[in-house]
């Protein structure tokens, strides 16, 4: 090519399929300029038809679980129906030789929309899981205040890290569309873009585009990528920004020998890298740690001139990258560690106490309704995934295919990770915080796992070894599906204390939004738990965060007045407004602040809690306490501090007067 | 052998230029009304315009095209997320005007940059596109058309948003936003206004009572079809005494059932004895 071959250059590539190596490569590319075969064409119609009717099913699911009791499982049958009717044909096309990296590429962008479907048939009105409720907030101020870093009830971290936030905001702005479809649409296709950078990643490190098109496949079967990856939140964007920071290191690495090509990729690695640092904690510093990591890799392997370049321009990426998520946590960001920290030392301590048999192991899937089937593909996941890795890893470190390249070596650590964190599951505080992790380390296991698949392909039977292919990815995705979130954000059905996600009703957002209307937005408000990310999001309230020197929950769970102390910091904060959700147990835990010590969630006392319905008798009957709005199970009340302080101590406030 | 495919050569100005174009187009379209044709035209235009330009303003070849159209969103975005950062520390407001200008002024310096840099003759874009590919790009979109159709008819056809039952009551106007107990003169009518919604899914018939400092006024019959919402007023006389009165306002199915939902709120009285009392801390 003698032209100029920028970015525009090469779309107009499009049409010239890649020459794979070797002279069957370029046989099939040549013949790969006609039309299409039938075999393709009655292929893409069978996906095409897979799709639609995976769709609907998928849809009659969430359709059933919502008039239908958790233990009833059919919607669960139903809902495995509707992902096979899709990603079998899908995987099948994926696991076959001669199919241009075009069309493996369409199956892929068709994969990663498809796994966005059922985060979308949740609810596909409104934001809905709680760390959603809560980003989608923060654009909501940027776009009405005009500036980023608006204070964040609940999880205040938020606001430290306005990268989506802002470019939310800004799409917004521009298009004029409602902030919701903007964000479905957004997070859509960073779902795709996901996909498509582990397909770069992969390709680019092996040189298969059949292994690009396993490992995003791999990739969209792990435990967080259908559900919390499809959530609107800072990951959303974090992660497909973590995996094309890795995969424009790959195309450096393959442009080694073309120092302009090498630059430009390189600033496009840093230029991903800081809005990484931008827009999330906990991904940029999985990044800075994994850039890290392949310049070392680089640099031990640096003995000719080109190595060492190449190891220069990755220390150059991974100092400019590290250096910025520093500066940001120093300068910006400085309360990451204690939000961070807890998380981790909980789960390290609570560890250390289940090896030394201090304490007992967290029950998995405890009150859990998911079949049996799902339970055991669980348990079987792993093993699978270590299976596939070791496949890989072997094939890169003992027969050196693919080469073994600082990348490759990173990955190799990412998925070991992986592995290490899942004792972690076994701890309240650690379980959490290891599953963050997941949608970083598992990029190891996808790369390694495709490449250990394609040389199963190559060598056995064909057809054997992709039935075994698609037997190992049924249980991996049965089993990450049932480990990455419980039944109740998964699935709708019946109002449950049990989880969050079940008591965003519509009578709660009914409250926000009558509050919002009403009272204007950034009413000082005290909630419980469960319900403040509602109100926070359709009531543009903000919830009280209780803390030791801000115990909030006595309003709810002691009958007496307040404390001097309490009243004045509710006084001078202007905390004017209660909300009871009479549904709520009045149980401490509801009232607390979430934290490592809460996670995974709020265990509901075995037996009948009582509610907070007696919260609510209790308010209605208090001169400072007006009643503004009820609903059949919410109060909402306008606090008369002022008076109560008065009555409280009468003399003080006359002498102050 | 295969024809070597028709290209059709774009300078460097003409990209600019195109560039430069788009970047009018995208500030002119913020100006149309937000509806869904806006949101057609400027939404891909917005995710990709910054970065198409950034790219082109960086160094070196591109050689394989799914990576390099990968990146371009991102890019955006990532346009976006620092400009915004720039505009707020400027003082500048992130709205539609302001974030389109940052595009044109991105573009007009991208431009700029790929125009001035030597070296690079131009852009070559290939007409001989294989029917392969056509076939391939029209499945693509006929498939993203239908995922979407089809996605957002079967959440329509089958909600899978539990509606448990409930009715809301409230306070309305200027009495949802007490600040303090109201004033109000002794024997004076007062009348609160409220709103009632049935979200019950069937057809109620409410009794409101107003109930003040113990004392019960003239029920309301309200009857509301499912869904229907209404707004009045309830009115009861005030007393002498006390000097703070609660007025609860009760919502009952019927007369022999107990209050399903309540409303609260004290009143002042506006008597010499009670204001006196009121100043003194009282």
């Amino acid at each position: 090519m003698t032209q100029t071959a920028t970015s525009l250059a090469a779309v107009a590539d499009w049409s010239e399929p890649r020459i794979a190596a070797g002279r069957a490569g370029r046989a099939r590319a040549v013949a790969a300029r006609g039309l299409p075969s039938f075999t393709e064409v009655t292929f893409a119609a069978l996906l095409l038809a897979g799709l639609l009717a995976g769709i609907v099913t998928l849809a009659y699911s969430y359709s059933y679980a919502a008039g239908h009791a958790d233990a009833d499982q059919t919607h669960f049958h139903l809902f495995w129906l509707g992902e096979l009717l899709f990603l079998g044909p899908a995987l099948l096309w994926l696991v076959r030789d001669r199919v241009s990296p075009a069309s493996r590429l369409v199956v892929v962008v068709a994969v990663a929309c498809f796994d966005y479907v059922p985060k979308y048939l949740r609810d596909p009105s409104f934001p809905l899981f709680h760390d959603e409720l809560l980003h989608s907030r923060e654009v909501t101020e940027i776009v009405a205040n005009g500036h980023p870093f608006q204070p964040s009830p609940v999880v205040g971290i938020i606001q430290f890290f306005p990268g989506l936030h802002t470019a939310t905001a800004a799409l917004v702005e521009l298009t004029g569309a409602s902030q919701f479809a903007v964000q479905s649409l957004l997070v859509a296709t960073l779902h795709a873009l996901t996909l498509i950078g582990v397909f770069v990643l992969a390709e680019g490190l092996t040189g298969s585009h059949r292994v690009g098109g396993l490992a995003a496949f791999a990739y969209a079967l792990n435990p967080s990528f259908a559900l919390f990856d499809s959530m609107f939140a800072y990951e959303t964007l974090a992660v497909p920004l973590f995996i094309w920071t890795v995969a424009a290191l790959v195309k450096a690495h393959q442009a080694v020998e073309r120092p302009q090509e090498r630059r430009r990729w390189l600033v496009i690695a840093a230029a991903l890298g800081w809005t990484c640092v931008l827009t999330h904690h906990l991904s940029s510093y999985e990044l800075s740690l994994t850039l890290i990591l392949c310049a070392v890799f680089a640099s031990l392997r640096a003995r000719s001139g080109v190595d060492r370049a190449e190891a220069r321009g990755l220390w150059a990426v991974a100092i400019a990258v590290t250096a910025a998520a520093a500066a940001w946590f120093l300068a910006v960001a400085s309360s990451t560690f204690g939000y961070l920290a807890p998380h981790l030392a909980a789960g390290i301590h609570q560890l250390v106490a289940l090896i030394l048999r201090e304490q007992s192991a967290r029950v998995l899937f405890q009150a859990s309704t998911i079949p049996s089937y799902e339970r055991y593909a669980a348990f079987g996941a792993p093993p699978i995934a270590l299976a596939a890795s070791l496949a890989g890893a072997t094939l890169i470190l003992w027969r050196g295919r693919p080469k073994l390249s600082p990348v490759v070596a990173a990955l190799i650590v990412l998925a070991a990770l992986y592995f290490a964190s899942l004792p972690l599951i076994s701890t309240a505080g650690g379980n959490e915080g290891a599953r963050r992790t997941w949608a970083y380390t598992y990029l190891g296991i996808a790369v390694l796992a495709a490449i250990g698949a394609n040389s199963l392909l190559s060598r056995a039977r064909s057809s054997i070894a992709a039935v075994a292919i698609m037997a190992a990815a049924a249980v991996l995705c049965v089993g990450n599906f049932g480990a990455g979130m419980n039944q109740y954000y998964r699935f709708p059905g019946p109002y449950s204390s049990r989880s969050d996600i079940r008591t965003v009703t519509p009578e709660l957002r009914a409250a926000g939004a009558w509050l919002l209307s009403t009272n204007r937005a950034d009413r000082n408000i005290l909630a419980d738990r469960y319900s403040a990310p509602t109100v926070a999001y359709f009531g543009r309230a903000f919830p009280a965060t209780p803390s030791a020197a801000f115990p909030t929950w006595r309003l709810y769970l002691s009958s007496r007045p307040p404390t001097s102390s309490l009243l004045y910091d509710l006084r001078t904060s202007r905390y004017d407004y209660l909300l009871v959700n009479e549904q709520i147990p009045l149980v401490p835990a509801f009232y607390h602040t979430g934290g490592a010590s809460a996670a995974p969630g709020i265990q509901v006392p075995k037996g009948a809690a009582p509610t907070s319905a007696a919260v609510t008798r209790r308010f209605d009957r208090l001169p400072w306490a007006e009643k503004l709005y009820a609903s059949t199970h919410l109060a909402l009340y306008r606090l008369d501090l002022g008076s109560l302080a008065r009555k409280a101590s009468p003399r003080r406030t006359r002498r102050r007067r | 052998m295969m024809p070597p495919p028709r290209s059709t050569r774009l300078e460097k100005v003409d990209v600019a230029v195109v560039l430069l174009v788009a970047a009018g187009l995208l500030t002119l379209a913020t100006a149309l009304p937000a509806d869904v044709i806006r949101t057609v035209l400027v939404l891909p235009t917005a995710l990709l315009l910054p970065g198409c330009a950034v790219a082109l303003a960086l160094p070196g070849q591109a050689r394989d095209p799914i990576p390099s159209m990968g990146v371009i969103p991102l890019l955006s975005l990532a346009f976006y997320a620092f400009s915004s950062l720039v505009l707020s520390a400027v003082g500048i407001r992130l709205q539609a005007t302001s974030v389109a200008l940052s595009v044109d002024v991105l573009v007009a310096a991208c431009g700029a940059i790929f125009v001035l840099r030597r070296g690079e003759p131009g852009i070559a874009l290939r007409s001989g596109f294989g029917a392969r590919a056509v076939a391939l790009i029209a499945l693509g979109a006929a498939a993203a058309v239908a995922l979407t159709l089809v996605t957002v008819s079967a959440a329509r056809v089958f909600t899978a948003t539990p509606q448990p039952p409930y009715t809301e009551f409230a306070l309305a106007r200027q009495w949802s936003q007490v600040e303090r107990a109201p004033l109000v003169a002794p024997g004076a009518r007062v009348d609160v206004p409220v709103s009632l919604a049935n979200r019950t899914g069937q057809p109620v018939t409410y009794l409101i009572t107003p109930v003040l400092a113990g004392v019960r006024g003239s029920t309301r019959r309200v009857q509301l079809a499912a869904g229907a919402q209404w707004a009045g007023t309830i009115g009861i006389r005030a007393h002498d005494l006390p000097c703070r009165q609660r007025l609860v306002i009760e919502l009952a199915r019927s007369r022999a059932t107990r209050p399903m939902e309540e409303l609260a709120l004290e009143l002042r009285t506006r008597t010499r004895r009670c204001l006196l009392a009121a100043g003194r801390g009282g």
